[in-house]
């Protein structure tokens, strides 16, 4: 099981589009900030073939200017 | 709550932290949601590192869910680094010490705690009784929280009666402490973190603060943010993440800060930038002794001896370092020296001089202190706001625990052994007969080991450090450890190389699994409450001192329950403290705030001290240096020495070693915290891409490293963290598989008696 948490910074404007796309993904959570652009992604998956296969569908999801690795744990 | 839900707590509150951190005023409305409804926050310092930085731990259901920075801290004010926001998940690697383990047959077997305490207070009583008192010994660290070590020192040197008491922090900031204690007469520095917020200048004495002590540095950043015109000048002998964001970046060949402070000082003399009036004043010059070695030989013995002279003569012998004189010497230009001078000296601007390990882990590390106070003292930009030298601590509690507490062989809780009313006071205080503190230090902590290796030693208790990855030259203290007839206790919460060679292992109750205070580098102590249960039988160091103390025939030392022992410690220790120059809070006072700076007198803290506007203790209507007989700051002149160990035809290259901002010093605990570890998995070598592409080395590739201790092979990283200058490679040594310890040199400053981890001569091969 790995366990991280993600700054996640969209292009201008593309906030609820990159949040509902993050919240498609499996194993993912999304917390919007109430007063700023920016969103925390919660990610979850079982193994690591599974944490890799997140990794790389996260960097190819369109809009985000920054994804901010924030904290993991892996076991 | 399940341990998937606290991990998955704690990573939301990590980013959201960081994300209240970035941006002021942010809020997010799901966090109270994912939180359970019982989580009750409260206050700790950060365990990693000395900045101490305060935490908010988010507690339910007897476990640690979150953390986040204090607002309400000064000293981070919310924000904390990589370690402090993952600090709380070091509780919970899988292999955390639950059992006492007694060694039967070669083999670590788990025991009850109950004989494991008794085995050791039996071993205790039978050495003494066989070798004689001075063969016992305990090695703690500045990770011990002030209770730890006052118990430790108690039990050794108010108990037993022997003065075989050492710290970790021995190998950490002993320089800092005798450089105090040699100019100023007192230790511990006279400022504080709120310098930042005043300065102008801040110059970094071979100080990688980007990834030592983060959250200074941002504070620093924040501060130029808001300033464009203040200066940050990176003066150290490899370019970092620090040098990068400095304003300027000035390398300098190893052991040449000795000739660049007095270059730099040479040039405030000769251009007439010196303070006159505070010079008259509050100053007095001396010379010591010089060619005074490099401890390499057993039972080193080292005496100064003090000699007054004039402003003239001091003029006089700094001569010989005018900046074009000590270009070859230093590798810096000078042009650079001067500029360096000039900032200095500017009557306008406020200078900070901030360092740690580069002055520190120094041959001449006392000597390099006093040449840098000497700058300050030159300029009288000192004990005012933003005009301060600051030496910043590597520990949690090295100040608070190690120099307060005294936990080292010269040491008392107020004083040195070697002072008749010093011994009185805590004679008085620990109700034994004074007699029974022995007057003389024993042994130094690299001493103390080579003591082990002749048999001198044949017990040691080692608690909350991890000497077996630390001690230089380490090949000869493993070995030491291992001979027959030694018998070695280790109190820790992982596994370690040092457990490895233990007879006996105590299982530690981390942090806040019991109470406790620790004390920072700007003089604040800070409290902590018994917040989780340890697991299994783990149970306090202080717990289990008292513990073996009793079983050993010292109980009456230690007349307190679990309940109250913590608290009754602190007002006992308290008593040694009571005036301006060191008064503590109270107890109450310490639970109710986030840390209590000290001298703390009529509930008010002391930011600055030796002047009479901020100080209680001074007297006069300026500055007051009351540590010296003189009531004089003195400047020192301390010439240029050669390190022990130079680069030559066979060992080419300059070693160096030290720190990642991933990893605390050893990474018995921040290894265990996955993120950490799969950002920093393994140790390196850094080389210039200049060696590395003559030698045909990549990142990655393996390289052989060999010194005339040992060898090492570890992977080449070029231009990925930090690059050393030419001719020279740095490894950090967090990796317990990557041991370059074994390749250091036990050379130490014969003043400190503080090994030099920063130079050493190698050579450096593609394996």
């Amino acid at each position: 099981m790995t366990i991280q948490s993600y700054l996640v910074y969209p292009a201008e404007g593309r906030l609820d589009l990159v949040a509902e796309s993050l919240a498609a993904l499996p194993g993912c959570e999304v917390l919007a900030a109430e007063n700023s652009p920016v969103l925390v992604l919660v990610t979850e998956t079982p193994d690591q073939a599974a944490q890799r296969d997140l990794e790389r569908r996260l960097e190819s999801i369109a809009n985000v200017a920054c994804l901010a690795l924030v904290s993991g744990w892996t076991e | 709550m399940d341990r998937r839900s606290v991990l998955k707590n704690l990573a939301i509150s990590a980013a959201i932290t960081t994300a209240e951190t970035l941006m002021p005023g942010i809020v997010f409305a799901a966090p109270a949601a994912k939180l359970p409804s019982d989580v009750a926050w409260k206050k700790a310092p950060c365990r990693f590192c000395g900045t101490g930085c305060g935490l908010l731990i988010g507690i339910s259901n007897a476990k640690a869910v979150a953390v986040k920075g204090d607002p309400s801290s000064p000293v981070n004010k919310g924000l904390c680094c990589v370690k402090g926001y993952h600090s709380v998940m070091a509780l919970y690697g899988e292999d955390r010490l639950k059992q006492a383990l007694v060694r039967k047959n070669g083999k670590l077997t788990p025991v009850p705690m109950e004989e494991a305490l008794t085995l050791v207070a039996e071993q205790l009583k039978a050495t003494i009784a066989a070798h004689g008192k001075d063969s016992v010994a305990i090695y703690g660290s500045g990770q011990w929280t002030i209770p730890d070590g006052y118990a430790a020192s108690k039990f050794f040197k108010a108990g037993i009666g022997t003065n075989n008491v050492e710290g970790n922090a021995r190998l950490c900031m002993a320089s800092a402490v005798t450089g105090f204690m040699t100019t100023f007469g007192l230790d511990e520095p006279m400022g504080c973190y709120d310098d930042i917020d005043h300065a102008d200048v801040f110059v970094l004495w071979g100080n990688n603060m980007a990834e030592m002590h983060p959250v200074l540095f941002s504070r620093m950043l924040e501060r130029r943010l808001k300033r464009p015109d203040i200066k940050i000048i990176d003066l150290a002998t490899r370019t970092t993440r620090t040098s990068q964001a400095a304003d300027r970046s000035i390398l300098f060949l190893p052991q040449g800060d000795l000739a660049i402070a007095n270059a730099i000082a040479y040039e405030l003399v000769r251009t007439g930038s010196i303070h006159h009036t505070f010079i008259e004043r509050h100053v007095s010059f001396h010379k010591g002794k010089t060619g005074i070695g490099y401890g390499l030989e057993d039972k080193a013995t080292f005496t100064e001896q003090a000699e007054a002279i004039t402003f003239e003569q001091y003029r006089e012998a700094l001569k010989e370092y005018a900046p074009e004189k000590v270009e070859a010497l230093t590798g810096v230009s000078a042009r650079d020296i001067q500029y360096l001078a000039s900032l200095y000296a500017d009557p306008a601007k406020k200078v900070v001089s901030f360092w740690c390990m580069g002055m520190n882990q120094h041959t001449r590390g006392t000597w390099i202190q006093n040449l840098v106070y000497n700058l300050h003292l030159l300029t009288g930009k000192i004990s005012t706001p933003g005009n301060s030298p600051f030496s910043l601590t590597g520990q949690p509690s090295a100040c608070g625990t190690v120099r307060e507490v005294g936990t080292l062989t010269n040491r008392l809780p107020h004083g040195e052994v070697t002072n008749e009313a010093d011994r009185k006071l805590a004679a008085k205080i620990w109700n034994v007969p004074v007699e029974k503190i022995p007057p003389k230090p024993t042994y130094h902590t690299v001493e103390m080991f080579r003591a082990l290796d002749r048999g001198e030693i044949r017990f040691m208790w080692i608690q909350v450090t991890n000497p077996m990855v630390t001690m230089p030259k380490l090949k000869r203290y493993r070995d030491a450890a291992k001979k027959e007839g030694r018998f070695i206790v280790v109190s820790d919460v992982y596994p370690t190389p040092t457990t490895d060679i233990a007879d006996v292992v105590l299982p530690a109750a981390m942090w806040i699994e019991r109470e406790g205070m620790y004390g920072n580098s700007e003089r604040r102590t800070q409290h902590f409450e018994h917040m989780l249960p340890p697991p299994g039988d783990a149970m306090s160091d202080t717990w289990q001192l008292i513990e073996v103390a009793r079983r050993a025939g010292y109980g009456h030392l230690f007349p307190w329950t679990e309940e109250n022992h913590i608290e009754e410690i602190w007002k006992e220790y308290g008593k040694f403290h009571h005036g301006p120059e060191h008064e503590m809070a109270s107890y109450e006072e310490l639970k109710r705030r986030p840390g209590v700076q000290w001298p703390f007198v009529k509930g008010q803290e002391t930011k600055w001290r030796y002047h009479a506007k901020y100080d209680p203790a001074a007297k006069g209507d300026s500055w007051d240096f009351y540590g010296k007989p003189d009531r004089r700051a003195w400047i020192w002149f301390r010439p240029y020495e050669p390190p022990p160990e130079r680069p030559d035809r066979d060992y080419p290259f300059w070693l160096n070693t030290g720190r990642v901002v991933e990893h605390w010093h050893t990474g018995s605990m921040t290894r265990r915290i996955p993120v950490l570890h799969k950002a920093m998995p393994n140790a390196y070598v850094e080389l210039h891409p200049d060696d590395a592409k003559r030698m045909n080395i990549r990142t990655g590739e393996q390289v052989r490293l060999t010194s005339r201790r040992g060898r090492l092979v570890l992977p080449a990283l070029i231009d990925v963290r930090g690059r050393p200058a030419v001719g020279q490679v740095f490894v950090p040594f967090f990796d317990e598989k990557l041991l370059i310890n074994e390749l250091t040199l036990d050379a130490f400053c014969p003043i400190s008696k503080q090994p030099d981890y920063k130079k050493c001569a190698v050579r450096v091969e593609k394996a």
